[in-house]
């Protein structure tokens, strides 16, 4: 059905893309993953009658048991709640910090190569100082300015994201904008404007797709990590990094209170850089091995 | 050939300057980018007025922005830093301890994960598809989706609270050799991953080639094929991961540092966030952004040393 729909919409090359996908086993795995990762983020109190940010002091630090099974904290907090809550703060951060990070840099990118020229030049010199520093230092000066919470993190990783999305858009739209079917756009008279949106921008987005999927599992990362430093989403929301960083003051008798938020951490990581490296087989064959 | 490599580590160098002067102004513009008065923000919590004058005529924060700025680099180049607003510690002496520390755990952790990275790397690639390449691609995956707070905490749970063989913290004693194991072995084992990565693919290219087909003919022995021939030539890409690792390790410890309280830079640099340290955060973060910026440039013009293709 899908393949049928595939064919009509886009043509050939779809399903032929759509196969490949099929058929790439990095993909499927990843797809697990993310599967599980996007239904608990999107209906977390499905999988859990407790209210994630209410505890009962009496109940706190009960091991994995029927009622509670990843245990409760020091608070008394149920851990599967926090941990599917969790998952949604996770999703929110890094989607919409790479959302604004990735369309942003596209629209400057593509812009920046079709008209080429001084402004490229300029746009091109200060993504490279960008570039020049590493992620999570550029987070961490964003949250030094502006202090810690939710929407400073979706700021910081839009903004170490943002010249990476610029890089890569830029370059293959100067691929794309040399192709004939450009040239013949331009000589039937299209405007600059319905170029750009209707030949280069469809044309130059495997890349961007693709880097997009690894930067969401980094971005899970650094907010995480910012969090763990106390410098992220603050307490009392339920976030995996949060929860690993409470963890580490109970470590010699509560070993579950961090085995749950990890393992959920770190397979959703897996999924994503899974993911993409199978679209980047598929959609950038001439990077393969 | 002399000529083109010259050009290029100008260019190279080029480049270096005008990072380095926009990181400055960055760093410097930041305490304008906070809400209040930046001569109370330097001068620190309890400072009182006659010493925020005071800070406001040392820096000239009532002077053109211009001048300021060229105060500012001033104050870095004479290596003439000011005190930390907290401690009253030099910043210069702060900066030089905790560097210290951060290049040691760098070193070792950059050991740590060159040799296992290398070994599993060559095992992944003569074992090509086989068992051994899929456990060495699993774990190397592992490696590079692990947040290193997790991986940390992992340690901490088997080597310290079950075995009690290693110390979590730094804190409350002088450093010593066994504080600094765990948090390199949180590094080690994480930069480990990709170095495990290049080597394979660059190892299953390097053992396609022509000579070390001649070489099997000759019949010489198998393990001297594989590390005298084909891993020789298979670590030029490698080592240039493994500055790239190093550059991290020495600018993005920031988190294993924190965890395990080890008095490194990256520690410095969240603690003064905490205490709204302002002059040691500027100063901290222009040194290890520097270093880091650094150490990469050094990496591009050694590689193309090894490599002529890519200038």
């Amino acid at each position: 059905m899908i393949e049928g729909l595939l064919t009509k919409k886009f043509g050939s090359g779809a399903l032929y893309t759509w196969r490949k996908i099929k058929r790439n086993r990095n993909i499927k795995v990843g797809f697990i993953f993310l599967g599980i990762f996007l239904i608990i983020s999107l209906f977390p109190w499905a999988f859990s009658v407790y209210d994630p940010y209410k505890g009962d002091l009496k109940e706190s630090f009960s091991p994995p048991s029927f009622e509670h099974p990843f245990g409760t904290d020091y608070l008394g907090r149920d851990l599967l709640s926090r941990v599917l809550w969790g998952a949604r703060t996770s999703l929110i951060i890094a989607m919409l910090g790479v959302l604004l990070a990735s369309t942003l840099g596209t629209l400057i990118g593509t812009i920046s190569g079709y008209y080429k020229g001084k402004l490229d030049y300029i746009i091109m010199r200060v993504v490279d100082v960008m570039l020049a520093f590493p992620d999570f230092l550029l987070a961490l000066f964003i949250i030094a300015v502006t202090g810690p919470g939710l929407w400073n993190v979706i700021l910081a990783i839009a903004f170490y994201n943002f010249p990476q999305f610029v890089r890569i858009s830029r370059g293959s739209t100067l691929a794309i904008r040399e192709m004939d079917y450009v040239e013949a756009a331009k000589a039937l008279g299209e405007k600059d404007f319905s170029i750009i949106f209707k030949y280069i921008l469809p044309n130059s987005l495997s890349p961007v797709i693709v880097h997009f999927t690894l930067r969401l599992g980094a971005s899970i990362l650094t907010a995480a990590g910012l969090s763990f430093l106390g410098l992220g989403v603050q307490p009392p929301t339920p976030d995996w990094g949060l929860m690993l960083n409470e963890a580490l003051t109970y470590l010699s008798f509560a070993p579950y209170m961090w085995v749950f938020p990890g393992i959920f951490l770190i397979m959703t990581v897996i999924g994503l850089n899974l993911t993409g490296d199978g679209l980047n087989d598929v959609l950038n064959p001439r990077v393969r091995e | 050939m002399l000529g083109s490599i010259a050009i290029y580590i100008a260019k190279r160098l080029i480049t270096l300057f005008f990072i380095l002067l926009v990181l400055s102004i960055i760093i410097f513009f930041m305490i304008y980018m906070l809400p209040g008065d930046p001569a109370v923000l330097l001068a620190g919590p309890e400072a009182t007025q006659a010493e925020i004058q005071m800070v406001r005529e040392r820096l000239g924060l009532d002077k053109p922005l211009l001048e300021q700025y060229l105060i500012f680099i001033r104050k870095i180049l004479s290596g003439n830093l000011g005190e930390s607003i907290i401690t009253g510690y030099p910043i210069s002496k702060l900066i030089y301890e905790r560097f210290q520390n951060t290049l040691k755990l760098a070193v070792f952790s950059l050991f740590i994960s060159s040799i296992l990275g290398i070994f599993a790397g060559v095992t992944a690639a003569i074992n090509r598809n086989k068992f051994l390449d899929q456990i060495v691609m699993v774990l190397s995956l592992t490696g590079v989706s692990m947040p290193v707070f997790l991986l940390a905490i992992i340690l901490i749970q088997i080597f310290s609270v079950w075995f009690k063989i290693f110390p979590a913290t730094s804190v409350g004693t002088a450093l010593e050799f066994r504080h600094i194991i765990l948090p390199a072995l949180t590094l080690g084992l994480i930069g480990a991953a990709p170095i495990a990565r290049i080597t394979r693919t660059s190892m299953i290219e390097s053992l396609s080639q022509d000579y070390i087909t001649t070489a099997k003919s000759f019949g010489f022995h198998k393990r001297i094929i594989i590390y005298k021939y084909a891993l020789r030539n298979a670590l030029i890409p490698v080592v240039t991961v493994m500055g790239l690792i190093f550059g991290y390790n020495l600018a993005g410890a920031v988190i294993t540092e924190t965890i395990f309280a080890y008095p490194g830079l990256g520690r410095l640099i969240v603690d003064s966030i905490f205490s709204r340290d302002y002059p040691v955060i500027q100063i901290g973060l222009l040194f290890i952004t520097s270093t880091f910026v650094i150490v990469n440039i050094i990496v591009d013009i050694l590689y193309s040393l090894i490599n002529p293709k890519i200038r």
